[in-house]
């Protein structure tokens, strides 16, 4: 412990969230279990301050403060402004940066050398489609910010890849012109979700599609299994997890034929599926990952 | 405090834990509507209809 902050202050950590979840919930739970006060902060009820002092924040947000927004920009738009008046944000404005969007994820892996699908990217009909050929199709659409795997198409031919096009352009979302197109892996039907806290992988699951579906979100009907964390995995999930800055990061990885490829890494993770596959208490590690961090 | 409320689309009881936090979403057991529980200063419960899926919600 570095500074002189009383006992009660050391033991106020926020959780900053917009909507309470189950995730939310356990944190909560760990963080009393662990002897601490969490201070709730609802994002949507309350205003920040751009030039407020950092003890006043620190009163309402705690000493360190747990981003949970289900709202990608609400959550990066509070960590900048806490981050910037000095409160430990978790995680940091940089990683939510990075990981938010799947071109900036993809770049830092490699640049870090962590296996990835092969990605090409494009910015009109004209491009993507050549970017298309040059993959071979099946391949895979996805929007470079967005969640729960939502407009992600797998695009079997010419014809869907322009019919896809095509709607995303009467979309109007400046995103959306942005295409990011990766090659259709051979792999198990389901992906790897590696937990990484720190400097630690603290669990792995199995994610398995529901029936009809090629996507492994657990908010598209995925089921998690859990998944023995071999010597391979941890490696590419620590290198993936120090690519983008380190901190409670969900790495997604698939099984191709010859290596493990990361296709993601989720910055602000939803860990039920995987708490309950694998019975560690992910919750704990965060909030004791949360406590290390504030103490440094 | 009263954890009694009535869904304002159907007017049926809904379902509020004891221990309910702010921001929880509760369901109106009969017609499916989803509320947002506010606490408010003075302990007071408010619902409010809970926000709708955004396009940048997620993982």
């Amino acid at each position: 412990m570095k500074t002189g902050a009383s006992d009660v202050q050391m033991k106020e950590i926020g959780i900053v969230y917009d909507r309470i979840r189950w995730e939310e919930k356990a944190l909560i739970k760990s963080s009393k279990k662990l002897g601490l006060s969490p201070k709730l902060v609802d994002s949507k009820e309350i205003y920040i301050d751009t030039q407020e002092n950092l003890e006043k924040l620190k009163r309402k947000f705690g000493r360190l403060a747990i981003q949970r927004c289900v709202s990608y920009f609400r959550g990066l738009h509070a960590t900048a402004a806490l981050e910037n008046a000095g409160l430990p944000v978790i995680n940091s404005f940089d990683v939510s940066w990075i990981c938010g969007n799947k071109l900036f994820t993809t770049l830092a892996l490699v640049k870090a050398d962590v296996p990835v699908p092969k990605t090409l990217l494009a910015f009109t009909e004209e491009g993507a489609l050549k970017a298309l050929e040059k993959l071979g199709y099946p391949a895979v659409m996805k929007p470079v910010v967005g969640s729960w795997g939502r407009l992600i198409a797998l695009v079997k031919d010419k014809d869907s890849a322009q019919a896809l096009i095509e709607s995303r352009k009467e979309m109007r979302n400046a995103l959306l012109q942005i295409y990011y197109l990766q090659e259709y892996v051979e792999r198990p039907p389901r992906d790897i979700r590696v937990m990484v806290i720190g400097d630690e992988v603290v669990a792995a699951s199995y994610r398995y599609p529901p029936q009809d579906e090629w996507r492994t979100n657990v908010a598209r009907g995925g089921v998690s299994k859990p998944c023995p964390v071999t010597r391979e995995i941890e490696e590419v999930a620590m290198k993936a997890s120090r690519a983008v800055g380190g901190g409670v990061l969900a790495v997604d990885c698939m099984e191709s034929p010859d290596k493990i490829l990361v296709h993601e890494v989720n910055g602000t993770v939803e860990f039920r599926g995987l708490s309950s596959a694998t019975g560690v208490n992910i919750a704990d590690k965060i909030i004791e990952y949360a406590v290390k961090v504030a103490e440094d | 405090m009263t954890l009694s409320k009535k869904c304002p689309e159907c007017d049926a009881e809904l379902d509020i834990p004891d221990d309910v936090i702010s921001g929880e979403i509760v369901s109106c057991l009969d017609c499916g509507m989803d509320y947002e529980v506010r606490i408010k200063e003075g302990g007071e419960i408010e619902i409010i209809p809970a926000e709708i899926e955004g396009e940048d919600w997620g993982e």
